[in-house]
């Protein structure tokens, strides 16, 4: 059987000389070849990528992918849409550009829901993405493709994006880690933006370690991003072995918001567990503010898209329809090049924003936000992290929730109070419901990614996830 | 909050993004649904807080003055679906400039 | 002006002035004007996806250097806004500008008023990015987009004037801070100093503001005075036949010497702004502020002041000398240098003025000296030199450099002043004459030219023609 190790594995093997870096690739592309047919993880690759000659890093010759929604120079970048059909970018964004900095190996880019819009990979114009733990299933979104590609071994490392939860949850829905770190953590320089104010570049990874190996080299500041953060990067390896004894977590109170059928309550606790007999103190943490998030997140997040996707006009990239007159053609481009959920969310965050109505939505959305950052900040004196479900469900079917938009939306309640505070956040697999993953989510303080690694590590300690993962998709490594 | 048919127009006008008939009613009812829900934030006391504009607490930074080459018109005009003489091509513009 | 009696213009100004950056306000492109079309673009000026504005720190700074010249609030953390709307040449689909907490809020432009100054005061001034450009060609429009991301400041004035005249005087003086500063070049005919204006007319006594219209492209000095005259007359005209002046905008066309309503469908501008999340709050910290208050030079108006106090000029030369700081700082050290400021005065505005005119040159870059021209100035007045072999002197100085002294001499041309040589000269033309001398003496005193003719030419003109009159009316009238 091909050999297709995980990231840290790989570099450490590439390292050592007992394993070809082209190899490696030749590996990951076959697998991408006999399986995208089935998964649909990624939008396009480069079949060449092995050929290239990889220099020294700290990720030497590991094979990385990027969600379709980031620009590396010379790549099609199409985020999923009709509306930037075969546009290359001209150059590459921070992330890319670090990882390739790095050593590492660019493969192709992976499916999401059009322009990140989405917690499913259905919206896209590449089809849905497939489960790869059952194909009837969503892999979630709108990152579903690197997690899918993540999950059935196409690729060690793929990014995603998150703005609401598009890392975590597809992350849980598919079994892998997945790790957004504090906003502005890594650059958005090239991140083809959804929301401004909330997106964030993150990681898909087999396993925690895998997380903290990518990310000391992705994140950092970055002279074309004004948000990015200059603080310090922490060294998050040594983390990964430092156990939770003597800390405390925070875990929800009771609340209306948080409510889980019995199965996933289940893995919950046992999340819960494992972290007390690690030698952890749970506490209960009230986030009085945080039921308000759905409304909070949509209201920012369309306002910000709506001015995002302004520049989608046909007239500098992407296919062009015929038209007499510029507003004709301006019309046109819009209305036929973007899909049904990107015109309900730039219609809604233009509403949020017009005048008359200004106030009582966008506003008070930023003002609830203020609240609930101020939630986390109360939480974060007296807890050293938090837990909490990543998704209230299981990964659903496709097609359940993409004809009902307020479904959709109110399925991201659990990841969406990190995203408005910008917290750092993970999702890490922690049992089966039905057979099928669920992840409990750790959220840290602003800029301590430190302390959501060395929780993420204790929590996959007690869940050895990553055998029962390759015991349940068996039959898709057969089929390579 | 009911989006009614004219509304909606307006916000399609204002957003350039017009709806075939079939589309609209449909995301109409969408959108009157999804603000129902956002209206629990009508109950919120917001006196006095301040908006989140940023999560970012940094201090910003800026960028020196120092001139760099661009791109170049060739790379710039790549991506266009229409080009002349070195200029991205549009239709006719139809009334004036309204910059303001 | 002429609004019927009983009437008044009521006139604010919203001013446009590239900032003089060698880069652009949100990314490293050169900025210039002309040249090939699209090429100083980056992924940033051009909207492309993906790319992020960082803020360029020399435009926050020359706009707090404005604000605080003009005696503005400036802000230690202003915020960036986003101006949402559809044009071609706005590639992202939005202006980053500012909105609700612009960089500086308040302050006044002072213009000379009735021997005194009067105070127009300012709403706010802001940064923001210029658009692109647009060419209308038959059957299309190009878009070059080479402009778009130039920084500039937007100077808003309060509804404070009540003429074109003073419309006009507003933002002459404006131009001349911005110049003086090093903020802008003001160059209107290439677009970096732009100017729209808010009109109405109310009646005389009225404390309430009319109904107002908007007036865009202003591009001249003559434009802004004769497009305010144009529609206030249009206003006062509708108002008195009973009708209702419209909330327009209309464009000025300089050629017709009308304005018009602004074409293409009437919709209610809605910018939908908000915070640019891209950008966090951006200003300067008070120990900034503090160093560019300590380095802010003396107004162009107390400069002018103290020309008229303390060289005794009047309104007109002090005007004309500090339109310029280069000018006015040449004036007072070649004013000092030569001890004589009226000559000083006569002098800049004169011959100086008239041959920097005709190099096309600046005072700044000339390599004629303060001193060097004061020598000269004393030079003429000690009769050394003649006043046209001065302007020769001046000529060498400006194009080579050099000292008035030393010129004089390489080109031979120093005055014949001497009285005892000049007399005898004097004497030896009339005795030469004898025929002319008794002709002028029996009343024909036009001949009296023709003795200077004959002195001059026996001195080949160098002979000092004061000194000549004198000696030769004493010998012909003895």
């Amino acid at each position: 059987m091909p050999e297709r190790p995980g990231l840290r594995e790989s570099v450490e093997r590439i390292r050592s000389g007992n394993f070809s870096s082209r190899e490696l690739a030749e590996n990951c592309l076959r697998r991408i070849e006999a399986l995208n047919g089935k998964l649909n993880a990624f939008a396009h690759w480069d079949a060449d990528a092995a050929k290239a000659d990889i220099q020294d890093g700290p990720l030497a010759g590991a094979p990385y992918a990027l969600k379709d929604n980031l620009c590396r120079e010379g790549t099609l970048t199409t985020c999923a849409s009709k509306i930037l059909e075969g546009w290359i970018s001209p150059y590459s964004g921070g992330a890319a550009a670090r990882l390739d900095e790095a050593g590492a190996r660019y493969l192709g880019k992976t499916n999401m829901d059009e322009f990140a819009m989405g917690s499913s990979t259905e919206y896209s114009v590449y089809g849905p993405t497939k489960n790869p733990w059952d194909s009837s299933r969503s892999a979630g979104g709108s990152s579903g493709g690197s997690a899918a590609a993540v999950a059935s071994e196409m690729v060690p490392l793929a990014l995603g994006t998150d703005t609401g939860g598009s890392i975590r949850q597809p992350a849980a829905f598919c079994g892998v880690v997945g790790i957004k770190p504090t906003y502005g953590r890594v650059s958005r320089s090239g991140l083809v933006a959804f929301a401004s104010s909330l997106d964030q570049i993150g990681t898909l990874t087999r396993d925690v370690g895998d997380a903290a190996l990518a990310l000391e080299s992705l994140m950092g500041q970055d002279p074309l991003d004004a948000t990015s953060l200059g603080e310090a990067i922490p060294a998050l390896q040594p983390e990964l072995d430092r156990g939770v004894k003597g800390l405390k977590f925070g875990i929800p109170a009771e609340d209306q918001w948080m409510q889980l059928d019995a199965g996933p309550a289940r893995v919950f606790q046992d999340s819960v567990d494992a972290l007390r007999e690690a030698g952890a103190e749970p506490v209960e943490i009230a986030l009085p503010h945080a039921q308000h998030s759905v409304a909070a997140y949509y209201l920012i997040a369309t306002a910000e898209a709506s001015s995002n996707l302004a520049r989608y006009d046909g007239l500098r990239f992407g296919p062009r329809r015929e038209a007499e007159t510029l507003e004709e053609l301006l019309l046109a481009n819009r209305s036929q090049g973007f899909g049904a959920e990107v015109k309900r969310r730039i219609l809604l965050g233009t509403f949020a924003l017009s005048a008359g109505y200004v106030e009582a939505y966008y506003q008070r959305a930023q003002k609830t936000r203020t609240l609930i950052r101020n939630d986390f900040q109360k939480a974060f004196e007296t807890v050293d992290f938090m837990v909490i479900p990543t998704t209230p469900t299981a990964a659903f079917h496709l097609g359940e929730k993409s004809d009902d938009p307020l479904s959709m939306y109110l399925s991201d309640i659990y990841t969406l109070p990190a995203s408005l505070a910008g917290l750092p956040a993970a999702s890490v697999p922690c049992g089966l419901d039905a057979g099928l993953p669920l992840g409990t989510q750790i959220w840290a303080k602003t800029l301590d990614e430190a302390m959501l690694i060395r929780a993420a590590a204790s929590l996959e300690r007690a869940f050895p996830f990553g055998e029962i993962r390759r015991a349940a998709l068996a039959s898709l490594v057969e089929a390579s | 909050m009911e989006i009614t048919d004219k509304l909606l127009r307006e916000i399609e006008s204002l957003a350039r993004l017009p709806l075939q008939q079939d589309e609209r009613e449909s995301l109409r009812r969408d959108l009157s649904r999804i603000l129902d829900h956002f209206e629990s934030l009508a109950e919120l006391d917001l006196q006095g807080i301040e908006p989140s504009s940023h999560v970012a607490q940094a201090e910003p930074f800026y960028r020196d003055d120092e001139p760099r080459p661009g791109i170049g018109s060739k790379i710039a005009l790549s991506g266009a679906a229409e080009i002349e003489d070195g200029h991205f091509r549009v239709p006719p513009i139809i009334g004036e400039e309204e910059h303001a | 002006m002429s609004l019927p009696s009983g009437w008044e213009m009521v006139i604010g100004l919203e001013v446009h002035a590239q900032i003089h950056t060698r880069s652009k306000i949100f990314c490293a492109c050169p900025t210039g004007f002309g040249g090939e079309a699209n090429s100083r673009t980056c992924p940033v000026c051009l909207g492309m996806p993906g790319a992020l504005p960082v803020l360029n720190r020399r435009v926050l700074e020359m706009t707090a250097l404005l604000g605080l010249a003009l005696g503005s609030r400036v802000a230690l953390r202003s915020q960036l806004a986003r101006k949402n709307y559809f044009y071609p040449d706005l590639p992202k689909g939005y202006q980053i500008s500012q909105y609700d907490q612009p960089l500086c809020e308040g302050g006044a432009v002072e213009i000379p008023f009735e021997g005194g100054r009067r105070k127009i005061a300012l709403t706010r001034i802001h940064i923001e990015e210029d658009a692109g450009k647009n060419i209308h060609l038959d059957g299309r429009s190009l878009v070059d987009l080479n402009r778009c991301g130039t920084a500039l400041a937007e100077i808003v004035s309060e509804p404070d004037m009540r003429s074109p005249d003073e419309a006009r005087e507003y933002l002459g003086r404006l131009r001349q801070l911005l110049l003086w500063l090093g903020i802008s070049d003001g160059n209107m005919e290439e677009g970096s100093l732009r100017c729209d204006a808010n009109v109405s007319v109310r009646h005389v006594g009225d404390t309430e503001l009319g109904q107002r219209t908007e007036l865009k492209n202003l591009n001249s000095f003559r434009a802004v005075a004769a497009a305010l005259a144009f529609e206030a007359e249009r206003q006062v005209a509708v108002l008195e036949s009973g009708g209702k002046v419209e909330k327009v905008t209309l464009l000025w066309d300089a050629h017709e010497k009308r304005s018009r309503p602004l074409r293409g469908k009437e919709e209610s501008k809605d910018y939908r702004y908000f915070p640019e999340p891209d950008l966090l709050p951006a200003g300067l910290s008070e120990g900034e502020l503090s160093t560019l208050v300590a380095g802010l030079p003396a107004s162009p108006l107390d400069r002018l002041d103290s020309l008229m106090e303390n060289h005794d000029l009047d309104f007109y030369e002090a005007d004309i000398l500090t339109r310029e700081r280069a000018m006015v700082d040449f004036f007072e050290l070649l004013a000092e240098a030569c001890g004589d400021s009226k000559a000083a005065s006569r002098w800049m505005l004169g011959e100086l003025a008239r041959q920097l005119n005709d190099r096309v040159q600046n005072i700044e870059d000339l390599k004629l000296r303060p001193d060097s021209l004061a020598e000269l100035i004393v030079l003429e007045r000690d009769g050394k030199l003649s006043g046209l072999a001065a302007k020769s002197v001046l000529e060498k100085m400006l194009e080579e450099g050099g000292s008035a002294n030393e010129w004089m001499e390489r080109l031979d041309l120093a005055q014949l002043s001497d009285a005892g040589e000049l007399a005898n000269l004097v004497k030896s033309v009339l005795e030469a004459n004898p025929k002319e001398v008794e002709r002028y003496r029996g009343g024909r005193k036009k001949l009296f030219g023709f003795f200077v003719g004959e002195i001059m030419s026996a001195t080949k003109g160098k002979a000092d023609p004061k000194e000549v009159g004198r000696l030769l009316r004493e010998g012909l009238d003895a």
